[in-house]
């Protein structure tokens, strides 16, 4: 029975019963299902740009303590973690050993490597532009709060004196010209 | 330890899912109801499209979990005891809240609780179906419906008399386990859901019910509660659990609870990456997905998963689609 009722499963989506009510429920499940797809690529934007702007950290890779064990390198969802094969050289002998790289313009400052590493070799900097301060991260170039006036003071105050010098340029250019038409 | 916007808390990002549903609660704008088909039973599918979405988005579980069964299954059993509900989509309800609410986003919770509300008493509901367990806790508790009589599927699968037809004679006895969601046993002080999901088991003919280990009140809970995180101790609790239906030798763990499947599903999911080391030898599913496995008749749709899937991807990044 159990068979029976999976093989007309696959069978049902292309061909749809003649009963309208079986047909309004399978219309109602596709479209929550397109709903689901479709908000979700767009949180998933909006989850990264808010990474990529809010957060003004960077991990960095301590290679004497990093031990190559790949931990971040898996756990990383933006990419932006290689290992490579460095070479050491010592007097008596040279030896290559594997160690973490961040990739910086990937790096998101997710500090989920920092979390993962078993042996604490990743730690979480600021990046240019950004200090802590209260336990938080904040920018030190552009605060956000002050941005937003300045931004609508300068469409207000620009619009003020752009009229005045683009009235001469226009009457100018449209005198030569109507004697010319005629 | 980083600061959130929700005060201390782990710095682990919380999944899109979370994101996505905390931009619905905030988009307050009514849109458009356009219902083809009223009646004063509605059915609300919840967030299952969502998980499937989640799951195959974060390759945790590309396997053969599937949340977008139930919805159709629970209207295949509705049909079955005569009922046409009106589907209270996603186009219009909002996520119940349910997470939100645990997560300690009470404000966003409210907005979508009187959001619901005011949606469900515009369109007249009289008998909410729900099934998901953590919805009907919501709904029933957390939400101030009067009017409205909330009811998880199996109590109204089993209130209106659900008649599995007899198994044919060559179909094999199974066990069948059941775990109870602490949402809707332990959790909820008026109407457990205990004794429902078991009747509606036992009315299968060839099905044996088996109690695990903890059940009813006493029941184990499956290790998440919600999506909160994914670490060593709530694997720890899963496999527990997991591993109390093996002790049964159970054919089927069933559980009544989307979350639950999801846990379950992804621990399963797991396991099977060891070829020989096979744990879990059983099949894990919804108790709607069952019972509507053993009922003759058209299923509104298929499945989440896409059917020109043979075989399952290749585990890590690049694998899946």
């Amino acid at each position: 029975m159990a068979t029976a009722a999976k093989a007309a499963t696959p069978a049902t989506p292309p061909a749809p019963p003649g009963d309208p009510l079986i047909a309004y429920y399978g219309r109602v499940r596709q479209m929550n299902l397109q709903l689901a797809k479709d908000r979700y690529k767009q949180g998933f934007k909006v989850r990264t740009q808010e990474y990529i702007r809010g957060r003004g950290t960077l991990a960095i890779v301590d290679e004497g303590i990093c031990m190559g064990c790949t931990h971040c390198f898996d756990n990383c969802a933006f990419e932006a973690i290689g290992m490579v094969d460095r070479k050491f050289a010592l007097p008596e002998y040279t030896y290559t050993s594997r160690k973490a790289v961040i990739i910086d313009d990937n790096c998101v400052g997710c500090e989920k490597c920092a979390i993962v590493c078993p042996v604490d070799a990743i730690t979480m900097v600021t990046k240019y532009g950004f200090e802590v301060k209260d336990g938080r991260v904040i920018s030190t170039t552009a605060p956000p709060p002050p941005a937003r006036p300045a931004a609508a003071a300068k469409p207000a105050a620009s619009p003020a004196p752009s009229p005045a010098p683009a009235p001469p340029p226009a009457p100018a250019p449209e005198e030569p010209e109507e004697p010319e038409e005629p | 330890m980083m600061d959130t916007e929700y005060g201390p808390g782990r710095t682990i990002p919380h999944p899109v899912m979370f994101r996505v549903l905390d931009s619905e609660a905030d988009d307050l704008s009514i849109p458009e109801i356009r219902v083809e088909h009223k009646s004063e039973f509605a059915y609300y599918p919840g967030c299952v499209d969502y998980y499937d979405v989640e799951m195959q988005f974060s390759h945790m579980n590309y396997g053969d979990t599937n949340h977008g069964i139930i919805f159709d299954s629970s209207i295949k059993l509705l049909r079955a005891v005569g009922i046409q509900p009106m589907i209270l989509d996603r186009s219009f309800m909002k996520c119940c809240g349910h997470d939100q609410l645990w997560q300690g986003k009470v404000d966003v919770f409210e907005r979508m609780r009187d959001y619901n509300t005011r949606i469900v008493k515009m369109l007249g509901v009289k008998t909410l179906i729900t099934s998901c367990a953590e919805g009907y806790r919501t709904f029933r508790l957390d939400y101030k419906l009067e009017g409205v009589r909330v009811v998880h599927i199996t109590q109204f699968l089993f209130e209106r008399g659900l008649r599995i037809p007899p198994q044919p004679e060559t179909a094999k006895r199974i066990r069948v386990a059941f775990q109870d969601p602490c949402r809707s046993g332990r959790q909820m002080p008026i109407d457990p859901v205990f004794e429902e999901p078991r009747e509606l088991i036992k009315r299968v003919d060839n099905a044996d019910l088996v109690e695990l280990k903890t059940f009813r009140g006493d029941a184990q809970c499956c290790g998440v509660a919600q999506m909160m995180y994914c670490n060593d101790k709530t694997k720890g609790l899963t496999r527990k659990r997991m591993d109390e239906a093996v002790d049964v030798e159970a054919d089927y763990l069933l559980t009544a609870c989307p979350k639950c499947l999801t846990h379950f599903g992804c621990l399963h999911h797991e396991n099977k990456w060891k070829p020989g080391e096979e744990r879990y030898r059983y099949k894990v599913m919804d108790i709607t997905q069952f019972l509507a496995e053993r009922l003759p008749g058209d299923w509104p749709t298929g499945s989440n998963i896409d059917q020109r899937r043979k075989e399952p991807p290749l585990p890590g990044r690049k694998g899946g689609s």
